[in-house]
């Protein structure tokens, strides 16, 4: 009967040594093996000019319910879409004044943006869940920031409660003004939201707190004001490790689940994907992603299967599901002259590595890469 | 039981890669996985790497079929590539006479995805076919309006076989004083190309000859194209009670009567008589003037045998001994019972042509008259080959030590006129089985006596390679897959045992 080994036993080694060099490196009194990590021959390592940095250009995209994409992916055009969704805060507004509410003005600047952000415009969604507390009063003016609570009551409303506006921004702080679109509340003037008369909760000298939950706020932003910089290998190629570094920390703002590559096949009349005009999404595997906090993104580039060779342009979108960011986002763009590694070769005793054409050169020249994966595994003891 | 009792469990030498159903099941001296490693000497090491094969400013790409053309001055490769803006199959010939030089294209076609080539006498033929689905199954077959080609090897684009005649009518006369047997005649020309081909007999007419004297001819036809080297004149003997039908008469090549080119149209005094009219044309009346394609081409017994056309995949075309272009279209042919499973390949062993499906296997034997009377033997009912899946021995041929090697949906074997069991894959049944059986049409095969090496194209384009040094039995033979960043979709051998893969880009897809 089979016995499993015990963990850590049966290796694959990566690396090309010999039987004799594993079993040499091999311990049995060891719970982690020594690995024979040494090549036996130098190898040469990955090189070519297979993928050329682009100047990267990060952005964020968020794949919002909202038909207004805006179709931000035109050949050319950086705008991007942000999704900033505090959805675990609500907007609390005040009301003063039974007859002549104040308007409960509400502020954007760009602290609270993510850095770097430089917004275009932008559409302010909310879902119609709105609260009202008659009770809490707030002095005038104040603008709190709370999180949701059982003490607040559902608002007795009519009409409708969602619905979208699309605020104009200018240069500076971000100040959405709203329209009028509730049929109770009739709080929207321009720049602020004020109490309706209407509304019999509210009664003179008290300031009524109201809560917009569940509050969105899409923005579509230009070209953004901060970029990675690729500090890994200049030329990646699959399996060379890339790296995109933000100073400012960029890539804690969307808080990626995982990392895909798109191709550019705008020319090709291709159109699938969330991205039109892009192609492909190859996932960059967890095991292949070193590194990744808010300044920095290291991985292995992943095998560029299905994607046509030639120069191409690719697209690192990182993706996410979670309450800070969903969807798919941009990150970087990359020209790449993906090789044509196709052609007559020859077996050659004693190379411990593979030469292929390099058809990204003119002439065209030779690449060394090494063998993919070289390993063995035993049976069970 | 004491430590002291314990038995030690020795490891090694590793016998390479098992990969037969449950992992636990794998021996001890085994691999469980292996990738890119080979055996050496009683330990494993790394494969050997690849190296570019054409140090030339424009190698070929986009490789797809390869063949081994031995000349008499080289070593020479034909290559099968895709024309990534045409998407034709375009084939070239490689020259390994160590100048680079590069052929070609010899010859395109549109949906020649790959190509049957066997080479003879110093020249090579070929036959582009494709893939065609029939339901959820992909066959192939040579390509529809599609014919054999015959490439001299010098560079000049390859030429349809046989060839086409042109009109006309001879003119023939009374010559200066000579002899004849007196009498009623029928003449005629045949053509000859720079390949030996002769063509049916054309210009036919009639005349009587006088026993005193010789025979003139005129208005002889000249053959389109440059492959035309030489024409013939042919007669009947003295005709008695001639019945009108100028075809219904025996020819021979009149001795002598020979016009050693394309262009002169007059021939004059020529004497023979009727005795001397040995060597028969008759049968050219019956060949093919073009040749349909088919996918798979095969050299038996100084025959050219091709199988499955286009329009009749049960169909083996055979020519006369040493006229590889001259296949007659009546006589010539080996009707295998119809089925829905195609010829693949036929290979030659001890005398006997074994012809192919993908599983059955049917034995002829050449009885020394025409194809169509040899009688066909079901050699087996279940096992079969695809059509590259007939071992190549170094660079040609497919005989080793009096026994064939094949891979087929039950593995890869041997075959000496059965097929033996265990399989040689034994060891790896279960990653033969995960092979896609639409594409064994990829699978190819060669052997390397000095290596004792046996390297397999697989269908999901590794490299398989077998180490036999330890002997040719389902036991010993030691495998171990090996991987690329391109995918293998041909293997040679030239110079002995210098290993030439082709090898195609990944992202285009396995077809």
């Amino acid at each position: 009967m089979a016995v499993p080994p015990p963990q850590g036993f049966i290796k694959i080694y990566p690396d090309q040594v010999t039987i004799v060099q594993a079993l040499n490196g091999w311990s049995l009194n060891s719970d982690v093996p020594p690995m024979p990590t040494r090549p036996q021959a130098d190898l040469q390592a990955y090189f070519a000019a297979r993928v050329v940095n682009d100047a990267v250009a990060p952005c964020f995209r968020r794949d919002f319910e909202s038909p207004g994409g805006s179709g931000v992916y035109a050949p050319g055009v950086n705008t991007y879409e942000l999704s900033f969704s505090p959805s675990h805060t609500g907007i609390q507004f005040f009301a003063s004044s039974l007859s002549d509410p104040p308007d409960a003005t509400l502020n954007f600047t760009d602290a609270d943006f993510p850095a770097g952000l430089s917004i275009n415009q932008a559409a302010l969604w909310w879902d119609g869940l709105g609260r009202f507390d008659a009770a809490r009063e707030r002095d005038i003016g104040s603008i709190n920031w709370k999180f949701f609570g059982s003490t607040y009551n559902t608002m007795a409303l009519t009409g409708s409660w969602g619905g979208q506006t699309t605020p104009a921004f200018g240069a500076g702080a971000i100040i959405p003004s709203f329209f009028t679109h509730w049929s109770i509340l009739q709080l929207m003037k321009t720049f602020g939201i004020e109490v309706p008369v209407t509304s019999s909760a509210v009664t003179f000298g008290l300031t009524p707190e109201f809560v917009i939950s569940d509050f969105y706020l899409y923005a579509i932003y230009n070209t953004l004001q901060f970029q990675y910089t690729n500090t890994g290998t200049p030329n990646a190629i699959p399996g060379d490790i890339t790296v995109l570094e933000s100073p400012t920390g960029s890539m804690g703002l969307f808080d990626p689940d995982g990392f895909k590559i798109y191709w550019d096949t705008r020319d090709e009349e291709e159109d699938s994907g969330p991205f039109p005009g892009w192609t492909g999404g190859i996932l960059i595997p967890r095991r292949l992603i070193l590194t990744l906090s808010d300044v920095e993104l290291r991985f292995i580039m992943p095998e560029y299967l299905g994607i046509p060779y030639g120069g191409r342009r690719l697209m690192l979108v990182g993706t996410g599901e979670g309450s800070v960011f969903t969807g798919e986002v941009p990150l970087a763009n990359y020209n790449v002259q993906l090789v044509d590694g196709s052609g007559v070769y020859q077996l050659t005793r004693g190379q411990r590595h593979d030469t292929y054409y390099n058809r990204g050169t003119t002439p065209i020249t030779e690449i060394d890469l090494k063998f993919p994966r070289p390993r063995f595994r035993t049976g069970f003891f | 039981m004491s430590v002291r009792d314990h038995a030690p469990l020795p490891m090694g030498p590793f016998k390479g890669l098992w990969q037969r159903g449950d992992p636990e099941n794998v021996p001890l001296d085994h691999f469980e996985r292996a990738n890119n490693i080979v055996r050496d000497g009683k330990d494993w090491t790394n494969r050997p790497g690849i190296a570019i094969s054409q140090t030339v400013v424009a190698p070929l790409k986009n490789i797809k079929r390869g063949y081994n053309f031995p000349r008499l001055t080289s070593n020479d490769e034909i290559i099968l590539v895709e024309n990534e803006t045409t998407g034709n199959g375009e084939i070239y010939h490689i020259v390994n006479d160590g100048t680079g030089t590069v052929f070609g294209p010899i010859l395109t076609k549109a949906g020649m995805t790959d190509f049957a080539f066997v080479p003879y006498a110093g020249r090579g033929y070929i036959c582009p076919f494709g893939t065609f689905q029939t339901g959820d199954i992909n066959i192939q077959k040579g390509l529809q309006n599609e014919f054999l080609y015959v490439y001299l090897g010098a560079g000049v684009a390859a030429r349809k076989a046989a060839g086409s005649t042109p009109a006309g009518t001879l003119t023939i006369a009374n010559g200066a004083a000579g002899h004849t047997d007196a009498g009623l005649k029928i003449f005629g020309v045949v053509g000859e190309t720079d390949t030996g081909y002769l063509s049916p007999p054309i210009a036919l007419n009639t005349f009587t000859t006088g026993s005193a004297l010789s025979v003139s001819f005129s208005n002889i036809p000249v053959f389109v194209g440059a492959q035309w080297i030489k024409r013939h004149i042919v007669a009947s003997i003295s005709i008695t009670g001639f019945n009108g039908n100028l075809e219904g008469y025996d020819l021979f090549y009149i001795p002598g009567a020979v016009i050693n080119d394309n262009v002169t149209t007059v021939l004059a005094n020529i004497s023979f008589y009727d005795a001397e009219l040995l060597e028969d044309a008759s049968h050219l009346f019956d060949n093919y003037s073009s040749i349909p394609a088919g996918c798979g081409l095969n050299i038996y017994k100084d025959r050219l045998v091709l199988n499955t056309t286009f329009d009749d995949i049960n169909l083996c075309l055979v020519s006369n001994p040493g006229e590889p272009e001259a296949i007659n279209q009546i006589d010539g042919l080996l009707t295998l019972t119809p089925e829905s499973s195609p010829l693949t390949c036929s290979q030659e062993l001890r005398d006997v042509l074994y012809v192919g499906r993908r599983t059955k296997v049917i034995g002829y034997v050449d009885n020394g008259d025409v194809p169509s009377s040899w009688v066909p033997i079901v050699i087996d009912s279940g096992q079969g080959w695809p059509v590259h899946g007939i071992v190549t021995v170094l660079d040609s041929g497919g005989t080793t030590v009096d026994f064939l090697i094949v891979a087929n949906f039950g593995g890869v074997m041997i075959f000496n006129g059965k097929f033996m069991f265990p399989e040689l894959s034994y060891k790896i049944s279960s990653l033969w089985k995960d092979q896609d059986r639409n594409l064994f049409r990829r699978i190819q095969l060669i052997i390397v006596p000095t290596t004792k090496l046996i390297y397999i194209v697989l269908p999901d384009g590794r490299l398989l390679i077998g180490d036999y040094a330890d002997g040719l039995d389902h036991k010993n033979i030691c495998w171990s897959p090996q991987s690329f960043y391109v995918i293998v979709n041909y293997i040679m051998v030239v110079n002995i045992d210098d290993v030439i893969v082709g090898m195609d880009n990944p992202n285009i897809g396995i077809t």
